[in-house]
């Protein structure tokens, strides 16, 4: 092995490569889609911006080593809460600073920009609860039943507060992320099946029976649940959109008439025909599906693929158990992302307002990623102080 | 090592489940795009629906009392859809008829490869006809949707100050493009939309997705006076078939400019139809040109300032020129003035008299004077395209130089600097810089963004001098060239120019401008008043004959607007060989019919109603009336 390895060997050109292919795929997919001319703005410079901005972030992010990222964790955590809790007793009158947005109220209106502290809590939550799953097994290095419910004891608290707060904005789609990314690193975290599989069924039976009820019941949900009704109707929109066409249900049958009416082969570049509104940030996948097809629907779909590909090779190299937890925490938010995201533009699952990572326009969006990519790029590269073992073959990602 | 080798086994494991996760959604999509395509496709086709980006509505620009000068109103605008017509050259040909323009400039906009196009300005406000003539040929993509175009309720008044706009609504020329990111508005939308097939026109008001309107641009102008400016200038235009004219109308004592006007004017609506030399050059601040006589003030300003002279006691004798280092330079009388007092220098804008008054200012005195009172320099009247003007360099300055410049010749002026200079030696001496814009209003919750208050550039000369100026301009009105715009109870004050035209740095025969600058009251100025006709071709070219009646009678007109109240004390002008006589109207109310049948009055009396005692009269006591003009007096029985 090298014992002096210069920038190049260090850096993970691989993840880079794929990072400009979805440069290359975003301006294309944003300048098509602002052709239906929703917007004034010309957006496509200013998501090459972004771009540049995430670049940035990255490469200050890799000054940095893995081991000061466990130190800093719950200082960013908590700048993260204190900035949500900012965000939440900020003026949301008209014109003001933290006016809501289709009823959610999860920005600050900076002027120049718009800023989703959500987006940013993803990555920090991440880094806390690494830190937390590792340090737990570092002070307790025999598993007993009573030490991994410790553990989901110390998870819990640990998302409680981030969820809460995104919750109470709300936002649904970021709220589910929260879930996700926790779930993955409970799984990882080495939590025993025996525990994990009969809550996760129980979570399915309820998930599934209120579904059902929501179909079957409703009266039942509304009146003694205390459903609101308007949780009601994201539902049926969801499952028929064709009978509840406001609203979200447009917005589901515009996204499905476009993608289904681009077939295999789309309808070419700048040729879509359909009106869907937002369709440069989070109905972005619409206009890939409407002007390149089946075709250019499964690029996207396997760049994503190699892109959780590639980040699952990278991780089952580390040996520091802090970097896995992150690195999975950080797989479990973008697939999730994106799975969410294709899955409400083809009616998988119902409309919630995540965009599609590295293609939705988006400045927030893009620094989230760029933040939780940093990590990535940060553990690469001084990778040889937490990898080590018998592998020879360290160049070969 | 069982935390990481089991983390890795697990992590396995979860990844293999998002697999699976993507492998669902590429399913969904074969579902989607292979099987449901049909139905799916068809769906897409029927479904035109959608919202159509515009420009909020742009601001208003408005006087100073909140009259509308430049707002919006609806016009039918034609909308092409490329996507559901493949045959543009088909459309082209078949719209280019009915809207009368040439059918490869409307291919070229049909063929834009965009999502919706605008087909402007050929279909832009298009006529309830052509509008139902294109219905009936169902053109597939092609839609009748509404748009805003800009509304100028008063016409021409004031276009070359307000400038216009482009069929896009962006200012193109004048305020219109100088305050465009004030009066453009934040984006919005219309969901709108019929087919071609004849559906009614949506109501606006369906699926407005609301921006934020523009600024109100609040200017300093009254509409009041600037209509009897530009009717005055108008008639001026016609009658003397001249050039060009420019009228000013200022408050002397803010600066705030009242009036501005410059003709040949345009139809902001129809700005493609003349030439950008109109609409680009807003004269009264871009034109430069030698003043003439108007730029006398200054040197008498100074002179007074420097105690350099007695109006009433000290005479002059005038033989027709003066001599300065050999040059002979003549007064615009060629027999000369004779003995003056230099009250009567000024009254009969005597060239060899003024010449005297700068040279015992002396020549570094005046220069600066000129300096302080504004020129050479732009006013900072934040109008666009100000010019500066030309002065003569200390260096070029000699005695020859100096003689001239104090009558007025060989420099080059602005009519906003000299309006600026005037109205600082008739207001105590302060030199207020001009301004246009009073105010900058949000134009949807009247919010004031931004207020303009008049600003004092500095004092230029004394109080006391500025007295003695203006009594000596109310003289010239009164009893010298300037008698042209006397006005009974006004008093008006004033100073005449003839200047000749400058080409290349020659003179160009027989061509003038000529202009007139007056203020009012004499006492108290409410307001300046600068008249400059380029070229006239008919009559006398002076400015005592041209230019001060339409001063005279901007200023009578426009008293009331500007608060100017009947001034009793004044000179009386007397009369002259030529001028109309007119007499004092007595005040006979409350005598009996029989008293006044028994006097003599040079007048002629109407009788109205019956009865003895005299209860009105028309004219009112104390109005002048030409000598045998008619007294309406109203009897009732006692």
């Amino acid at each position: 092995m090298n014992s002096k390895r210069n920038f190049s060997d260090r850096f993970d050109w691989t993840l880079a490569f794929i990072l400009i292919l979805f440069c290359i795929v975003s301006v294309m997919a944003i300048s098509s889609a602002q052709m239906s001319g929703q917007y004034i703005t010309n957006f496509v410079p200013k998501q090459l911006f972004w771009y540049f901005v995430g670049a940035c972030i990255v490469a200050v992010m890799m000054y940095f080593d893995p081991d000061q990222y466990k130190k800093m964790a719950w200082y960013l955590y908590g700048a993260g809460i204190l900035v949500l809790i900012v965000l939440m007793v900020a003026p949301g009158g008209v014109g003001q600073i933290a006016e809501p947005r289709n009823g959610a109220k999860s920005w600050f209106h900076l002027g120049f920009a718009d800023i989703q502290p959500s987006e940013f809590m993803k990555t920090f939550y991440i880094l806390a609860l690494a830190r937390t799953v590792s340090k737990h097994h570092d002070s307790h290095p025999l598993k007993t039943f009573k030490t991994d419910m410790i553990l989901l004891g110390k998870i819990f608290l640990v998302l409680l507060v981030p969820l809460g707060l995104i919750m109470k904005q709300p936002d649904l789609g970021t709220s589910l992320v929260f879930l996700a990314i926790t779930s993955a690193v409970i799984i990882v975290a080495g939590i025993p099946w025996k525990i994990i599989l009969p809550v996760a069924s129980i979570a399915a039976v309820v998930g599934g029976s209120l579904l059902w009820m929501a179909i079957n019941m409703q009266d039942f949900l509304i009146h003694k649940l205390k459903f609101d009704p308007y949780q009601l109707a994201r539902i049926y929109s969801w499952l028929d959109p064709y009978s509840y066409s406001s609203g979200d249900g447009y917005h589901l049958i515009a996204s499905l008439n476009a993608i289904g009416s681009g077939e295999i082969f789309g309808k070419g570049f700048k040729h879509k025909e359909v009106y869907v509104p937002e369709n440069h940030t989070d109905f972005i996948f619409s206009v890939i599906g409407e002007e390149f097809g089946f075709i250019g629907a499964s690029v996207v779909i396997c760049l994503f693929f190699f892109l959780i590909f590639h980040l699952t090779k990278l991780t089952l190299r580390m040996k520091d158990p802090f970097c896995t937890y992150v690195c999975a925490g950080i797989i479990a938010m973008i697939t999730f992302h994106v799975f969410e995201n294709i899955g409400m533009t083809t009616q998988v699952l119902p409309i919630t307002g995540i965009p599609l990572p590295f293609i939705s326009y988006g400045g927030s969006a893009m620094m989230g990623n760029a933040l939780a990519l940093g990590l990535v790029f940060s553990m690469k590269f001084h990778h040889r102080t937490y990898m080590f073992g018998n592998h020879d073959d360290d160049d070969d990602f | 090592m069982w935390v990481t080798k089991q983390a890795s086994m697990r992590l396995k494991i979860v990844v293999l489940i998002f697999f699976c996760l993507g492998a669902m959604l590429i399913g969904k999509l074969i579902v989607v795009q292979f099987i449901q395509h049909d139905f799916l496709t068809k769906k897409a086709e029927e479904n035109w629906d959608r919202e159509v980006p515009m420009k909020s509505l742009r601001g208003n620009i408005t006087d100073r009392n909140g009259k509308l000068l430049v707002g919006n109103k609806l016009a039918p605008t034609l909308y092409f859809m490329p996507a559901q017509n493949k045959e543009p050259d088909k459309v082209a040909e078949q719209l280019a008829p009915i809207l009368g323009t040439s059918k490869e400039a409307l291919e070229k906009k049909l063929n834009k490869k965009d999502f919706i196009v605008k087909l402007a300005p050929e279909g832009k406000n298009i006529s309830n006809e052509v509008a139902e003539a294109i219905q009936k040929l169902q053109i597939p993509g092609v839609y009748t949707g509404l748009d805003y175009m800009r509304d100028y309720p008063y016409g021409v008044l004031l276009s070359r100050l307000l400038g216009f706009t482009g069929s896009d609504m962006q200012g193109l020329a004048g305020l219109e493009y100088q305050y465009n990111d004030l009066l453009l508005g934040k984006e919005s939308a219309i969901r709108l939309f019929t087919d071609a097939k004849g559906a009614n026109l949506p109501h606006v008001e369906d699926g407005w997705k609301k921006g934020q309107d523009g600024a109100t641009l609040e200017l300093t102008v009254d509409v009041g006076v600037q209509k009897v400016v530009e009717r005055e200038l108008a008639q001026a235009m016609k009658k003397y078939n001249a050039d060009q004219a420019i009228g000013v109308a200022m408050n002397p004592n803010t600066g705030e400019i009242l009036g501005l006007a410059s003709f040949p004017t345009y139809n902001p609506a129809e700005y493609l139809k003349v030439d950008q030399s109109i609409y680009n050059r807003n004269l009264p601040v871009w034109m430069t040109y030698e003043p003439g006589s108007t730029f006398k003030i200054i040197t008498l300003s100074a002179a007074l300032n420097e105690n350099a002279v007695n109006l009433e006691n000290e005479s002059f004798f005038d033989p027709g020129y003066a001599n300065v280092e050999g040059a002979k330079l003549r007064c615009w009388k060629r027999s000369g003035h004779g003995s003056e007092t230099f009250l009567q220098v000024v009254e009969n804008s005597c060239n060899p008299g003024f010449i005297e008054l700068g040279r015992r200012v002396g020549p570094t005195k005046l220069q600066k004077y000129i300096r302080d009172f504004g020129f050479g320099q732009v006013t900072g009247s934040n109008m666009a395209g100000e010019s500066t003007g030309i002065l003569f360099s200390p260096k070029n300055y000699g005695p020859v130089e100096h003689a001239t410049t104090s009558f007025g010749q060989g420099i080059s002026v602005t009519p906003i600097q000299q309006v600026q200079a005037v109205a600082a030696a008739v207001n105590g001496g302060k030199l207020m810089t001009p301004y246009i814009v009073k105010r900058i209003v949000n134009g949807e919750n009247g919010e004031v963004l931004k207020t303009y208050e008049p600003t004092k550039k500095n004092q230029v000369i004394r109080k006391e001098t500025s007295a003695k100026v203006r009594a000596a301009l109310e003289s010239v009105v009164a009893n010298g060239s300037g008698r042209g715009a006397y006005r009974d109870q006004l008093r008006i004050g004033g100073k005449t120019g003839t200047a000749q035209k400058a080409e290349n740095g020659r003179y160009k025969d027989g061509e003038y401008i000529v202009s007139f600058v007056g203020f009012a009251p004499a006492d108290d100025p409410e307001v300046v008043v600068y008249v400059a006709i380029d070229n006239p071709k008919q009559g006398p070219q002076f400015g005592g004959v041209i230019a001060a009646p339409i001063v005279g009678q901007i200023i009578e007109d426009i008293h009331p607007i500007v608060g100017i109240k009947n001034r009793k004390k004044q000179i009386e002008k007397p009369y002259r060989w030529g001028d109309v006589e007119k007499v004092r109207v007595p005040d006979l109310v409350g005598q009996s019919k029989k008293e006044i049948t028994g006097m003599l009055y040079p007048f002629r009396i109407e009788w109205h109603g019956e009865g003895e005692k005299i209860v009105s009269q028309l004219p009112e006591a104390d109005a002048q009336i030409v000598k045998d003009g008619t007294i309406h007096v109203y009897l009732e029985k006692e």
